[in-house]
């Protein structure tokens, strides 16, 4: 009888939380913003500032397949051509989480703060502070994670059909990147300043700059490099590693 | 006798031309005040304006039926059924309004309205639908309550809880991020 009192208590306490999120929603429902309490506020142009607040604090975007989960956000909605509205802009404050989904790819960046903006058919996130980037091709169910001091993601905002991505980490860049095949589990753990990842429907190209050192461990027919300069690995549609290049110092 | 009560009636509605009404009934309400009653009850169509103490206009209000008190000082309060009116900000009418009912505060000049509230900005094209707003002409601000619902050109807001906003709701937000 006790449990089922919590219980029905829980219950309505998620449920009255549930009810109390300030929510945007654009006509098409393709944009969806929702936070514990917010302001909304006309400007020019018809544009929309909506400076949210509170936990859950989540932003949907189905159109370009970003969805971004925070504590303090202020975010900019532009009229578009029809019915669905466009996310110009967001800055986070907080412990950010954005997750980008693509054609049989999602890719997930966490930083301690988030600057997002939209031009045209192309979106730009930039991260601030203990980065952490995790791309997992749906398919294979490869992954790669990366953790850097700052970051940027560039994309198109029509890719949820497509697979088009550039990530780009700096700051003590450590990678590790699921190398496992027919020979067994493998990993191939990097470092390095930098590092350039290209996903596209072709490959996954990762380049590393200054101080590169790869340690191939378990079946991974990588053994262990240092001193590099550059090395470029590059990834098929099933995260193997198929080609690799480096430059020493 | 009928002599005496023509000049009474004159005076009557000469005293009430003069006074500084920050709230002005119409029609019947005005000619029930002539007589100098207290309790007017209106069934039909009638308007007010409620004027702030430098004569600018605040809200205007017309019902259908209503029951008003002529105060003292000569301002009205009461309440007022099936009813629609503009509210002001700074001279120009910011928005409109249609509600079941309104009530017109005695003690300041808030203006309240419960029942299928629709509030109309007139300079954007945002719609807020409530059970209830107060109008607090002093701050600027409405509060909205129940059910509320906000239609703006790019989407729809739905904010879960009260809400607070400027009359022509270029700004909506929940209370504490009100004017952030």
């Amino acid at each position: 009888m006790r449990l089922i009192s919590t219980g029905v208590i829980a219950l309505l306490a998620v449920t009255a939380l549930a009810q109390s999120l300030f929510t945007y929603r654009d006509r098409s429902g393709t944009l969806v913003i929702k936070a514990n309490s917010g302001s909304a506020t006309r400007q020019p142009g018809d544009n929309l500032k909506l400076i949210l607040k509170g936990n859950p604090l989540t932003i949907d975007d189905k159109a370009s397949g970003l969805t971004l989960s925070s504590s303090r956000a202020t975010a900019m909605v532009a009229p578009g051509k029809d019915v669905a509205s466009r996310l110009r802009s967001v800055v986070t404050e907080g412990r950010t989480t954005a997750a980008q989904t693509q054609k049989n790819s999602k890719t997930t960046v966490s930083a301690d703060k988030v600057t997002y903006s939209s031009k045209g058919e192309s979106g730009k996130a930039v991260f601030t502070g203990n980065v952490v980037l995790t791309n997992q091709d749906t398919a294979s169910r490869q992954t790669l994670k990366a953790t850097g001091a700052t970051g940027q993601t560039d994309f198109s905002l029509n890719n949820t059909k497509s697979r088009d991505l550039k990530a780009v980490l700096e700051g003590n860049v450590q990678t590790e990147i699921d190398d496992s095949g027919p020979n067994g589990p493998a990993k191939l753990h990097t470092s390095s300043n930098r590092m350039v990842l290209v996903y596209s429907n072709r490959a996954t190209t990762v380049t590393l700059t200054g101080n590169v050192r790869i340690d191939g461990q378990g079946a991974s027919r990588f053994g262990q490099y240092t001193n590099l300069s550059r090395a470029v690995l590059t990834l098929d549609g099933k995260g193997h590693v198929v080609r690799f290049e480096s430059e020493a110092k | 006798m009928k002599l005496l009560l023509w000049v009474g009636l004159v005076l009557a509605l000469t005293a009430v031309g003069c006074q500084n009404r920050p709230y002005h009934p119409r029609k019947q309400a005005s000619a029930m005040d002539a007589l100098g009653a207290q309790s007017i009850n209106v069934n039909g169509d009638g308007s007010a304006t409620r004027l702030g103490n430098n004569r600018q206009k605040l809200w205007t209000v017309r019902w259908k039926t209503a029951q008003l008190t002529r105060e003292k000082t000569g301002s009205f309060s009461g309440a007022m059924q099936s009813v629609t009116g503009d509210i002001f900000d700074r001279k120009t009418v910011a928005a409109t309004y249609s509600a079941d009912r309104a009530d017109a505060s005695k003690a300041d000049n808030h203006l309240t309205l419960d029942g299928k509230v629709v509030v109309k900005s007139k300079a954007y094209n945002a719609l807020l639908y409530c059970d209830s707003i107060t109008y607090l002409p002093e701050s600027n601000r409405i509060t909205a309550s129940g059910h509320v619902r906000i239609e703006t050109p790019t989407g729809v807001l739905n904010p879960g809880q009260d809400v607070v906003t400027t009359p022509d709701l270029a700004q909506i937000a929940t209370p504490e991020m009100f004017g952030k």
